[in-house]
């Protein structure tokens, strides 16, 4: 049957019934129902079924790429002036995929504690930063503030690349690169990891810092920190002369790295080799 | 207004995503649904002192972008836009030919439907709101939403063939 066929009374209580807005009573009297009439049972069956085809045939658009124009526009105006930010988004599709669209809310405050403030956090962390967090552990876009050039993207598969300046900075910088805090892009150190692919340290912008490392798709952002913690001058913690690195930056390439941090000439020729393993 | 502007903009932002794909059932077009997020964002930052806190922001985004979307159409003067007859009479069964098909299918139905079924049906069976938001964000009395939610879901299954088809 039709849910057109049927009297307009049962077509509303249907439609209600299947968008969830039967009082608790009327629930439980349509649920008596159903399990009587077939014909109440199959309208139901086929609006649930239009219902989860329409919101499997919009759900992709909540995984694709963020124009980097949208996420400028909500950068704070004071703080986007006074620095050239990382903007980073949440991604909420990541908890929110398996759930009802509409869920959102419910599930944003179900969301660990540590998730939920993570935008306060970083915000307090660095006024310049102004939407960072890692929602889900997945970055959903990123541009500095200063150019067009995207600094760091996002693959399907949720892996993070380097892109634009940091992309070049990472292939053509050898040694004689010198990690310039006041610099908006920086190659540090050079080394291999235990899969042998060679990864680099860098630096972006004022307030973050990470490790990439190349693999067949481009540098595959390994590590990535913000704010005060990604550079260890500003708080005057464990710095030399070569690398204005973090504690944690460096604890990661230690545990990371497989033999020695390269020198030039082992730059130079791992840059020939278009850093192939 | 308990929230800091700068939380509040955190909000939106984590938003984006569902604004997005609320804009691209009521626009059709890709480039449109992201200039239409666009003006909406940067008409709710322009009056988030507007915004009242403890309702809910989603709502408040969409009704933004449903008034923006209704000033663009007005001054495009495409309100009545049809497609070409020969996507609107394409279709495209949903059977067994996978997930893409089918979204091109609901997305052709959905492109046919008017625009004031097309909204209720995005805003209560895609986006999830309950009828008392989703009539808010419309403008319209509950009785109105309903009568457009059953009219726009009787049209979907009639063009996408509901399985005991009699014709």
């Amino acid at each position: 049957m039709r849910t057109s066929s049927m009297n307009e009374h049962d077509r509303l209580a249907v439609m209600a019934y299947v968008d969830g807005e039967l009082p608790p009573a009327d629930a439980d009297a349509f649920d008596v129902r159903l399990a009587q009439e077939p014909a109440l049972a199959d309208a139901v069956a086929r609006e649930r079924a239009l219902r989860a085809q329409l919101q499997s045939a919009y759900a992709p658009v909540l995984d694709e790429p963020m124009p980097a124009g949208l996420l400028d526009l909500l950068a704070m105006p004071d703080a986007a002036a006074k620095a050239p930010p990382l903007h980073l988004v949440a991604a909420p599709t990541a908890a929110n995929e398996s759930l009802p669209a509409g869920a959102s809310d419910a599930v944003r405050a179900a969301l660990p504690r540590a998730q939920r403030w993570g935008w306060l956090q970083f915000g307090a962390m660095a006024a310049s930063l102004v939407l960072g967090v890692l929602f889900g552990a997945r970055l959903v876009g990123a541009q500095h503030a200063t150019g067009d050039t995207l600094a760091l993207a996002v693959a399907p598969n949720g892996a993070i690349t380097a892109q634009g300046a940091l992309r070049t900075a990472l292939e053509q910088d050898v040694a004689g690169t010198v990690l310039d805090p006041n610099a908006k892009v920086g190659v540090g150190l050079t080394f291999r990891d235990h899969a042998k692919q060679y990864c680099r340290t860098f630096t972006l912008d004022s307030e973050s810092a990470g490790i990439a490392c190349r693999q067949s798709g481009g540098w595959v952002v390994a590590h990535l920190e913000h704010g005060r913690n990604a550079r260890a001058g500003e708080q005057g913690g464990y710095r030399t002369a070569a690398s204005p690195l973090s504690p944690t930056l460096l604890q990661a390439v230690d545990a990371m790295r497989d033999g020695d941090t390269l020198d030039a000439a082992g730059e130079a020729a791992a840059k020939a080799g278009d850093w192939k393993p | 207004m308990s929230q800091s502007p700068l939380a509040l903009r955190a909000e939106i932002a984590a938003l984006l995503p569902r604004l997005r794909r609320f804009a691209r059932s009521v626009t059709r077009h890709r480039e449109d649904a992201d200039d239409l997020v666009q003006i909406a964002v940067e008409r709710a930052l322009k009056h988030l002192d507007h915004w009242q806190d403890g309702t809910r922001l989603d709502s408040w985004l969409f009704r933004i972008m449903k008034n923006a979307w209704i000033d663009e159409v007005r001054a495009r003067g495409r309100r009545d836009e049809v497609l070409a007859p020969e996507e609107a009479g394409e279709h495209v069964g949903f059977s067994e030919t996978g997930s893409r098909d089918i979204r091109l299918s609901i997305e052709k139905a959905m492109a046919r439907l008017p625009e004031e079924q097309r909204m209720a049906v995005s805003l209560v069976l895609v986006e999830g709101l309950p009828y008392k938001e989703a009539s808010e964000v419309l403008d319209i009395p509950i009785g109105t939403l309903t009568s457009r939610l059953a009219r726009g879901r009787d049209a979907l299954q009639a063009m996408l063939g509901d399985g005991d088809i009699t014709p």
